[in-house]
């Protein structure tokens, strides 16, 4: 996993809570996300990262889930989670670099 | 009488010519492995002055209005046209078979590789003329599979690469192509390989590399062309201003109509990094983190500036703040959790770094950047050491490849020791070097000794000893230059 998708899939984020919420509330929250994606509503299929809105799926509520039961993994989940997630992307500057596509063509290496 | 003198050294040189073609017509018919290695200097010395004295001739001939003459010294010019010839007809129309054809009876441009010469142009006007599977067949089955490699027909298999839309393997093969020797290199053909290896960086986009790589004594105004717009938009010191870029375009008349958005091209200046002064030290690690993350080309000074903040935060209360709330969750390993996020950065930054290329003696010694970049130098080690070590494993088992698959396997360790060495500077080279150089100094002595492969093992015997000068290795520089010496 990348360092952006990293700090993107935080399980906090996914499941939109606190780092401070309780276990209860974890799995309140991951169960309901499940529900909503399972009958499809749309409210359910984006959250909000430090990078940007992401999608959302079932097996990333899951994975969440999972990383927020072990004390170990939530206690480092919960220092990035304090990085507050917002709707507009952080990465619309990090296009790819450009590319000269028509170059070899134009020099005549190339059928165009 | 005034034609006389041109008209004796016409016929003189061009004697030359034609017995040079007449042997060149003999390997055709008879099916015989053209020469290669510096022309003989009385056939430079002949087309010169057929394709001087012929010009002449047919000037003054056609001036008096004898056109019969004039006309038959515009044929003798064409003796020592092929190349011209095969390059603005053949090429352009894709007639592969023509060009592979014309192209052996070509006394000047390709004397030097007549092997290869006529593989490079026939692949040239097979991709020229839209790749098809029959003409990439017809070009692959001309390699030379149990002759000795060639500088050009290892270019024509870059263009063959192309062809397959390899572009990389097709860069690797056109950067190899500058190891070979020089007496054996067709004037044309490092000329045309840098231009050919910028433009298919440029293509995919790697404008470090098309910036990065050698011009070479001579290069084409399109090679020249794109490098500077490269250089422009990498940000360079070096990069050229508007009046050069100018310049350079009007000598690159084949990119007079596609080169016009790229002037003006420029770096995007970088994201400004978040304001973090008046933050406590998380809040300031993690707006920094995020601000890393997003950049689009972050270099050293970003890494260094990230990783101080973390080694900030880390030393100060953060480090009793996680080790508290460890206890609180009742976390199992309580007392390494500051350790444990430390190895989160660290693995962020080094695949950041890992990614960027960014130079390792660049950054810091610190806590955190100490780590990463221990990581990645490790990673190039152990990568660059397992290739050498399966090379070295394969030459004892004695399974030898085709030449091409040599060439192959030399590239990729080469490719990895220069990723390595890129990456982690001089001490990493001298770390890596005896562990490189051993298997391919066996592959080189192979090559030469059971394969009849002089060429290519004379490439990679260079490669060698211009590495073992690098890192002052004395007893290699001494045995490189002993082989190379045997080997010319």
């Amino acid at each position: 996993m990348s360092p952006r998708d990293r700090l993107a899939a935080n399980p906090f984020h996914v499941l939109e809570l606190p780092p401070d919420c309780s276990p209860h509330e974890v799995e309140r929250a991951g169960q309901k996300l499940l529900a909503m994606l399972d009958v499809g509503l749309a409210a359910a299929q984006v959250y909000e990262t430090p990078l940007g809105g992401r999608p959302r799926d079932a097996d990333l509520v899951r994975r969440a889930l999972d990383e927020l039961r072990d004390p170990d993994r939530r206690l480092l989940h919960e220092v990035w989670a304090t990085l507050p997630p917002t709707a507009e992307s952080a990465l619309d500057d990090a296009e790819p670099a450009p590319r000269w596509t028509h170059l070899l063509a134009d020099l005549g290496w190339m059928h165009r | 009488m005034m034609h006389l003198v041109p008209a004796l050294v016409l016929a003189l040189a061009l004697l030359r010519v034609l017995a040079q073609l007449g042997s060149d017509l003999t390997d055709v018919l008879w099916g015989l492995a053209p020469e290669v290695g510096t022309p003989d200097w009385t056939l430079s010395a002949s087309v010169g002055a057929v394709g001087v004295s012929s010009a002449l001739l047919g000037v003054m001939w056609a001036a008096s209005g004898a056109w019969l003459p004039a006309g038959l010294a515009l044929v003798a010019l064409l003796f020592v046209a092929a190349w011209p010839v095969v390059r603005w007809v053949g090429i352009r129309t894709g007639s592969y078979r023509a060009a592979y054809t014309l192209t052996r009876f070509d006394p000047l441009f390709w004397a030097s590789d007549r092997v290869g010469g006529p593989l490079f142009a026939a692949a040239w006007a097979m991709l020229r003329g839209g790749a098809t599977a029959e003409g990439r067949a017809w070009v692959e089955a001309r390699l030379p599979t149990d002759r000795p490699l060639t500088p050009a027909s290892v270019g024509a298999a870059a263009l063959l690469a192309l062809a397959r839309g390899d572009r990389r393997e097709a860069e690797a093969f056109l950067e190899a192509v500058d190891w070979f020797d020089p007496r054996i290199q067709p004037a044309l053909l490092p000329r045309l390989c840098i231009e050919l290896r910028v433009a298919c960086a440029a293509a995919r986009g790697a404008w470090d590399i098309a910036a990065d790589t050698h011009p070479g004594d001579h290069p084409t105004g399109a090679t020249e062309l794109v490098q500077a717009v490269s250089r422009r938009l990498l940000g360079r010191p070096d990069a050229e201003d508007d009046d050069r870029m100018a310049v350079l375009w009007w000598f690159a008349p084949r990119l007079w109509t596609s080169a016009r958005p790229w002037l003006s091209a420029r770096r995007d200046p970088d994201p400004p990094a978040p304001d973090v002064d008046a933050l406590e030290p998380l809040p300031a690690a993690l707006a920094l983190h995020r601000w890393l993350l997003a950049h689009p080309a972050p270099g050293a000074d970003a890494l260094d500036r990230v990783a101080r903040a973390w080694d900030d935060a880390l030393d100060g209360p953060l480090g009793a703040a996680l080790l508290a709330r460890a206890a609180e969750l009742g976390a199992r390993r309580s007392h390494d959790a500051p350790e444990r996020l430390r190895a989160w950065i660290q693995d962020d930054l080094a695949e950041i770094a890992r990614a960027r290329v960014v130079p390792l003696p660049a950054l810091t010694d610190s806590p955190t950047l100490g780590g990463v970049v221990a990581r990645v130098r490790d990673e190039h080690l152990v990568t660059i050491e397992l290739a050498a070590e399966r090379l070295r494993l394969r030459l004892r088992e004695e399974r030898a490849l085709p030449a091409l698959d040599e060439l192959r396997e030399w590239l990729a360790v080469r490719a990895l020791y220069e990723d390595g060495v890129r990456q982690g500077g001089e001490s990493l080279r001298r770390l890596v070097f005896r562990p490189v150089y051993e298997p391919l100094c066996s592959l080189s002595v192979s090559l030469y000794n059971d394969r009849d492969q002089r060429w290519l093992s004379n490439a990679l015997t260079r490669w060698l000893l211009a590495e073992a000068r690098a890192v002052g290795d004395a007893p290699a520089v001494e045995l490189q230059s002993r082989n190379l010496a045997a080997g010319g």
